[in-house]
This record gives structure tokens, sequence and C-alpha cells, in this order.
């Protein structure tokens, strides 16, 4: 049997095959689909200090390949996920990485405090790069390079557990953003967040979103989380997590050529739930008619 | 460790059969025993148009029927993906979720039921209509559509039509003859079970919540995910005095209709 494990900063995975925050709620409807022992690893939907109710519907739309989404981060504040969802998760030999969501370098801070110290935490995953929640100049906190280290030091000076710091691809100077991030002291790299789009309804004249913009994710993101996992890998050493359209074990090794030590499935979870057990299981397909390598091996292999 | 219980799921069913039906649906027959045997009125299930990628989401559907290993839905091929769906022939094979989602529920005390359908609404009160009848709890039925080519109402015996066209039964919405219903009945041993578009489901409520009958309207949304992670189908719905979000797909798609925030 090939072996697929991993271990990024620190943290032994069974595979490197993730759920992507966002995606996967905080693992309880899954695991009445499949056994989520099976995974490699979670990162659990973007949870803030307080409660919240999140955007006004409609909160979704289909395009080509793809979705756009802007649900803002409902989720039932740090308390109730401490209280109420991680109890649930530390049932499962899992990983969890709890994604975190501030509106401010104090918010996270405090994010960071409860929960990269809270029991069942394997990691922190620092969204500053959500497109559904407003803040200055209604532009994503890793658009300013300022942002991106403030909050990455203040978030890892009070966690206990490593920190992944969680970017959008949307920036004037990706490689510097990157480059940011780790100098404040990120243990790792979660590429890539969705990109902002938008559809209209050509019959009515309407954005299809009630938020008018969304985040776009699915299959149609892909080139483009391949290229940020490539140029993060040229730039530095910390591990990465891709993601962005990753739905089959031929994404998921594409990434992995690209740069990337683990990957996460997002969207094509909503579409077939087991997409990540298949990646799995086409991975050790994989590697066992490839004895020779491993996924750690082929990190960042790319021949030119 | 707790036991995990895996109660929804995923497969290929076989399509059984498919044909169009008055009121110009398609009925598509699948081979699901699972789902078949745990399925209950009011819930759905999610179908993959296909597996290119175009389109990229499933399509929920709610369920009409349920009964030896078989599962039918009603769908319109109103988009491309249904469109698409409607051109499966006989033995294909169709990727399923389910069942998903809440389902009607139907107290100890229920004597009479008041069914309100619209549009392609009728296929979930169809699967109740079976259930209640089985548990020999009495039915009225009224069927509301545009005009007389919309309406489906096989399986109901004497269901009222209304069409507001007046092409067919009575002329009007579907709002007049719930009220005449619901006169006849008391409020704690009855209740109303309504399916269709949202402006009708808002009627019904105001009609049922005037005479103190419990009304339990079963919402529709596109969904992405159909099992509660995505958060995209939510509806409006009161919580305390703020209004909060639920998911159809998984606290509903059966709502008490005191507890939905109706949008104008």
């Amino acid at each position: 049997m090939a072996d697929l494990k991993v271990k990024i900063a620190g943290i032994k995975m069974k595979n490197p095959v993730m759920l992507a925050s966002g995606t996967c709620g905080f693992g309880e409807e899954f695991s009445r689909i499949f056994d989520l022992n099976l995974l490699g690893g979670i990162i659990v939907k973007g949870t803030t200090l307080k409660p919240r109710a999140g955007n006004k519907p409609p909160r979704a739309a289909e395009t080509p390949y793809g979705m756009l989404n802007s649900i803002g981060l409902q989720n039932p504040g740090v308390f109730a996920v401490i209280n109420e969802k991680l109890p649930f998760l530390r049932q499962f030999d899992l990983p969890v990485f709890v994604n975190i969501a501030g509106n401010s370098k104090e918010e996270y801070a405090e994010l960071a405090r409860l929960l990269g110290n809270a029991k069942g935490v394997s990691a922190l995953e620092v969204n500053i790069s959500c497109p559904n929640v407003k803040h200055k100049n209604s532009g994503l906190f890793c658009q300013d390079l300022g942002d991106v280290y403030a909050i990455t030091r203040a978030v890892k000076r009070q966690s206990r557990v490593p920190v992944f710091v969680k970017l959008s691809a949307e920036v004037s100077d990706f490689k510097e953003t990157v480059k940011t991030a780790v100098r404040a002291g990120a243990d790792g790299l979660s590429l890539i967040n969705t990109l902002r789009g938008m559809a209209i309804d050509i019959k009515t004249g309407k954005p299809k979103l009630a938020n008018i913009i969304g985040g776009l994710s699915g299959p149609a993101i892909k080139p483009v989380g391949i290229r940020a996992v490539y140029e993060a890998f040229s730039q530095v050493k910390v591990p990465i997590i891709g993601m962005g359209g990753i739905a089959s074990a031929e994404d998921a090794l594409e990434y992995l050529i690209a740069g990337a030590s683990a990957v996460a499935v997002g969207t094509a979870s909503f579409y077939d739930p087991l997409t990540p057990i298949s990646i799995t299981k086409g991975l050790k397909k994989y590697f066992e008619d490839k004895p020779s390598d491993s996924v750690s091996k082929i990190r960042g292999r790319i021949s030119f | 460790m707790k036991k995990q219980k895996y109660n929804i799921q995923v497969f290929a069913a076989g399509v059984l059969s498919l044909k169009e039906t008055p009121g110009g649906y398609f009925k598509m027959k699948l081979a699901a025993s699972g789902i078949a045997k745990a399925a209950r009125p009011g819930q759905f299930i999610s179908l993959q148009v296909n597996a290119s990628g175009m389109p990229l989401m499933r399509r929920p559907m709610g369920i009409f029927s349920a009964n030896k290993g078989a599962v039918e839905i009603l769908f319109k091929a109103a988009g491309k993906g249904t469109e698409m769906l409607s051109r499966k022939k006989q033995g294909e094979s169709v990727s399923v979720l389910g069942p998903l989602g809440n389902g009607f529920s139907v107290r100890e005390e229920l004597r009479h039921a008041i069914l309100v359908a619209g549009g392609y609404g009728v296929s979930p009160i169809a699967f109740l209509y079976e259930e209640l009848r089985k548990r020999k709890i009495t039915t009225t039925v009224i069927i509301g559509a545009k005009n007389k080519k919309l309406i489906f109402k096989e399986g109901f015996s004497n269901p009222i039509i209304t069409t507001e066209d007046g092409s067919e039964g009575f002329k009007g919405l579907v709002t007049e003859r719930l009220n005449a219903a619901c006169a006849g009945f008391a409020c704690g041993s009855s209740a109303v079970f309504a399916c269709g578009p949202v402006p009708m489901l808002k009627a019904a409520a105001e009609v049922s919540e005037k005479h103190g009958i419990e009304c339990q309207v079963s919402m529709e949304s596109l969904m992405a995910c159909g099992v509660g992670v995505c958060l995209s189908c939510v509806c409006a719905v009161k919580e305390g005095m703020d209004t909060g979000y639920k998911r159809i797909c998984a606290d509903g798609p059966v709502f008490d209709s005191r507890e939905i925030v109706w949008r104008t």
C-alpha cells in the first residue's frame, strides 16, 4: 500500500486531502455521509468573535464550471465553536484547523488566544482574504502588506498551535504578500481563497447575489490556484495547503507538483461529497504505480 | 467513539422510466431502494445532471413517491440543467444524493389535512397525500395554477382546482378556496401543508394563521450542497426580536409558517 502520510508544520496527517473552510461546516453534516477519519484533515468554517447571521439571500449563483457565493461568514461565534462544535470533532482521529476571521488586528489576536489554546485544535487558518465581509476601503486585509504583517504577528503571539495564513491571489504583488506573511511568523499558507466576481440576471437586470459581488470558486479558478502555489513555493519554504477547484486526484497531483504540501477540497464537496475519498483513492493508486515517489517527493517538482 | 450513522447516501441511480405528464412535467423514476425505504414526505433528493461540470451543481427535487425500491420525482425542464435531465434515457444512471431535509411533520392528533399545491409544489404534496391516506387522515387538496394546461392532479381524488384564468375549476388563487376549507375544520385537529411559489406560501400562511390553524410550508431555493454545509439556501426566520437565517436544505425545507419572515 502506498503511504500517503504527510507532516505539515509538525502536524501528522494520514493523507494530504483536507476539506476547505466554508465548504464543510464543522464536520457534522458530512459525518452523516462518510467516515471523517478517512480525511487528512478538516478546516472548519470561518469563526468570528460574535455570532454572525451572514448576508441576505440570494447568496449563491452558478457560473460556468464554478459558483459565486456571498455567505458573509455566517457562524455561531467562537464560544459556541469551542463549546459545541469542537467536542463533536474530537471524536475523530482528525487534525482540525480552525479558520478565524476578525474585523481588526485585536479581534484576530483574541480569536487566536481563545482557539489557539482550545482542546482539539491542531492549527489556525487566518482568513485575511474573505471577499464577503466589509472593512476599511471594502478591500481584503491581505491587500495591505502592513495588515498582513500585523495580523499574522498578532495571531502568532497568541497561538499555541501552528498558524496558516489564507491569502487571496487578488493582490498587486503576490510574492511580496507571501513573503510578508512568512516574515511575520506564518507556519504555513493556505492558497487560495475565492476570487471576487459578479453575475447579472439579464432578464431582470439585477445582480444574482444580494451582496452584488461574491467569491468565485470551483474548477474555473484552478489555474489561478496553481499559479499562486507555484509562485509562493518559489519564495518561501513553509508548507502550503493548495486549494481552488480541486475535484480529482489529478487536480490534487497538479497542486502538489506546483508546490503544495497538502490540498483542500472545497466546492467539489457540494456536488460530490465523496470527492475527498475518491481523491485519496486516486493518489494511492498513483503512488502504488510509482513506488519510488511520495507526496513529499513530488512537491514542487515541475520540469521546465 | 460514538457509532456514526450514515443516513445520507450518494450513488449512481438507474433511470427506470422517464415520462412526460399532464401539466408539462417530467416524471423520472429512479432505482434507489435505500432512499425509498427511508424517505419521508417533504424530503428531497439532489441530482447531478452530468459529471462534466456543466452545469456544476446538483438540482434539488422534491420526492413525488417512494416505494418498492424506487423513488419518483416530478420536474419541469425550466433551465439548462433540468432540460438535460429531461433527455435522460431509461437505463442511464444519475448520481443521487439523499434523502435530504426534514420533511413534513404529522402530529398524532391530526385528523384532517388541507394540502395546498402550486406548480411543481404538487410533487411533495402527492407523497404526503399517499402517506396521510395510509394513516386514515382525511384530506382536502387544493391545486392552483395559471391555467388548465399547467395542472397536474394525477393520484388525487377530487382535488379542488383553481386557475388564474378560470380555464379549469375555480377562477382565482388558491387563497379563497383555502379560506373556505379552513373555516370548516377545528384548529386543534387540522393542519395546512403547502408547497409552491413563495407568494402562494405567504398567502397560505396568512389564511391559516387567521383561522388559528397550523401551517407547514415547504420552501425552495437554489442550492449548492443540499446537506447544510454551504449556507447558500437560507431563508429569513424570526429569532426572538431579531431576524436570523435557517438553511432550507438542512433545517427545512419544511418550516412552521409562523417562523418565516416573508420578504415582499
